[in-house]
């Protein structure tokens, strides 16, 4: 997204907004006051050195539930003050190029939507959120969804052999987008193999402790 | 709209990752075309941030989480 702004920012205002912990956990706990989230945002911003504005929604998300409660979706929003584009789940090279034909409408119009889920962008970085919440986000999204936390902290570990690809601004050719769903699909069955592998080793060692 | 102890939840669970597919799916949310429900937010280290005020350039928006 830094990539985005640097070439964006100039022409449009990016601004965040902070909405309910994801991935609670024993450090990062479900907000109950308005400091806690103030403080998160702090964190966020400065961990992350995001350059745009962090704006901090009420407790009970009112502004998140206007906009659809999804967990990390874009709208660009043109000078009309009218939605120009809507990508549910936030993917850069695709902002890029819905950027792009808002401009060629001069900063207002209907561009339109993406739905489409890019699991590589997810599983090269989707790791740093989850370990803020560690051990219970961890246990809690493999308990959900098996095999995903295992695949984001594999994705972590090769982190910058999937960086070139997975965190680019610009959208790829479909021959280099098609390799790298190839490899997100792997690191996701990779994570699904240690999570079974894990709960085996489990439930293995859970009868010969209940001996001794 | 969900209480805020509802709306921050202790547990991230199943449902909540079948919630946002069935979002997507069904389309939730502000569309294309229609106006960008306005607000003014406090910011991170100070100041509000109001949509509104922000006309003369195209805003780009983004829900997030800490975690």
């Amino acid at each position: 997204m830094k990539r985005l702004h640097a070439e964006w920012g100039d022409r449009v205002y990016f601004v965040d907004v902070l909405v309910r912990q994801g991935h609670p956990g024993p450090a990062v706990p479900p907000y109950r006051t308005d400091g806690a989230k103030q403080r998160d945002a702090e964190r966020y911003r400065d961990e992350e050195a995001v350059p745009w504005p962090v704006a901090i929604d009420d407790l009970a998300g009112s502004v998140h539930a206007h906009y659809g409660l999804l967990a990390d979706p874009v709208f660009l929003i043109g000078t009309d003050g009218r939605v120009a584009f809507y990508n549910y789940w936030t993917h850069v090279p695709t902002l890029h190029r819905a950027l792009g034909h808002l401009m060629d409408l001069n900063g207002a119009g209907t561009v339109g939507a993406s739905k489409a889920v890019h699991p590589l962008a997810t599983v090269a970085g989707g790791w740093r959120a989850i370990e803020r919440g560690l051990p219970q986000s961890f246990r809690d999204l493999e308990t959900a969804m098996p095999g995903s936390a295992s695949s984001l902290w594999l994705g972590h570990q090769v982190r910058g052999v999937l960086a070139p690809v997975a965190f680019t601004a610009r959208p790829w050719p479909a021959r280099v987008k098609s390799g790298a769903t190839t490899v997100a699909g792997a690191l996701l069955l990779a994570g699904a193999y240690l999570w079974l592998q894990h709960t085996r080793a489990q439930r293995l060692r859970a009868p010969a402790a209940a001996r001794l | 709209m969900d209480s805020p102890d509802r709306y921050n939840y202790d547990h991230f669970g199943a449902h909540h990752f079948l919630g946002e597919a069935a979002k997507t799916i069904a389309g939730v949310g502000v569309q294309p075309g229609q106006t960008a429900p306005d607000f003014t937010l406090p910011l991170a280290g100070g100041g509000t941030f109001t949509l509104s005020a922000h006309r003369d350039r195209p805003v780009l928006l983004r829900f997030g989480s800490y975690t």
